[in-house]
């Protein structure tokens, strides 16, 4: 079974190269994708030390970013994709232990992390679960699993229109009836202090209403 | 002083030449120029009669006429907006897609161009 791992950055070149290196010993097939960073000049290291990458002009957003990488896969012939935040918060192993339930035939595997995060964001997060109704934990897990099956609904019309790859995807997956799992996987602590998502209190809250306004919206 | 219905007209006819120079120029699609025409039109009859309001009003049973002016004002630019909004989020995601499609293309370019490069160094190597 052919994997793709795709590694969605924005703005996180200093920290970015170990965490390829980290991966390059487990999986021979990763794509980058620059999801319109300020700075482009890592294309060009990237492209000496051998990594594929694709390249958004300007900035669209983590979900679109893993999109493209979809896209990328589909065309290319691969079976399924991992994504793999480069940020350094995720761990090569964490990506292992997902690819047997993909060769399982398991259409979204999620890996978790429990030990993660602030107990009033846990909080929320469970809440929002609740409201949702999602057979998944860890919804904002970025470590994921994505059959071939799955990339192909994945990339069109209502995930399209979707911000973060987060309960949205899954719980619009879990509607479309996808076979989906949970895997315990440890993570570390960002290289970087500050998350990509959330750098401020003001995006949490705009994100809890976004999130909100979704479930309102979509629950039956 | 000037009597209101001069005042009223000279408003809706400039709003009318205004929206008329914006299609003219190209700034304004045709296809969103045709409300903005017809309320520019509106506008201008309502100046040059705006008796009208009253009679309507009076019809409907609306007893402080200038309200249902607002009513219907408020009423247009509110569906205007959220037409507008519609309009931009189907855009977003149309740049989504296009997006996605041009990065993969462009990459799936560069390697038909590397390889393009590189077969005439194979053939040199295998001599």
């Amino acid at each position: 079974m052919q994997i793709l791992v795709v590694v969605p950055v924005y703005n996180e070149w200093p920290h970015l190269l170990p965490v390829l290196e980290g991966l390059r010993r487990h999986f021979s097939h990763i794509l980058v994708v620059d999801d319109g960073s300020d700075d482009k000049s890592f294309l060009s290291h990237l492209k000496d030390d051998g990594f594929e990458y694709l390249s958004f002009p300007f900035n669209m957003g983590h979900w679109s970013a893993i999109q493209a990488g979809f896209r990328y896969a589909l065309k290319k012939g691969y079976d399924g994709v991992i994504t793999f935040d480069g940020d350094g918060q995720h761990l090569p192993e964490g990506a292992l232990r997902i690819k047997p339930y993909m060769d399982q035939g398991y259409d979204v595997v999620v890996g978790n992390d429990n030990g993660r995060g602030t107990l009033p964001k846990k909080l929320c997060w469970k809440a929002l679960n609740r409201l949702a109704g999602l057979e998944i934990q860890d919804f904002t897990s970025g470590l994921r699993g994505y059959s071939r099956s799955a990339m192909k609904e994945l990339i069109c019309g209502p995930f399209l229109s979707l911000h973060y790859q987060d309960l949205g995807v899954l719980f619009m997956a879990q509607k479309l009836g996808f076979k989906m799992l949970e895997v315990p996987t440890r993570m570390t602590d960002r290289v970087s202090e500050k998350s990509k998502v959330f750098p401020t209190l003001t995006s949490v809250i705009s994100y809890m209403c976004i999130t909100l306004t979704f479930i309102f919206v979509r629950r039956p | 002083m000037i009597p209101y219905k001069i005042t009223t007209t000279v408003i809706g006819a400039i709003l009318f030449l205004i929206i008329f120079m914006l299609v003219r120029r190209g700034k304004l699609q045709e296809k969103f120029a045709l409300t903005w025409f017809a309320i520019g039109i509106i506008v201008v009859i309502l100046g040059l009669f705006p008796v009208i309001i009253d009679k309507i009003a009076w019809l409907t049973g609306i007893t402080y006429p200038p309200a249902l002016l607002f009513a219907i004002a408020v009423g247009v630019l509110l569906i205007q907006n959220l037409y507008l909004f519609i309009f931009t989020s189907q855009n977003e995601v149309r740049i989504k897609e296009l997006l996605q499609q041009v990065a993969v293309l462009n990459k799936l370019v560069e390697d038909l161009r590397n390889t393009d490069a590189q077969k005439p160094d194979d053939t040199d190597t295998a001599h």
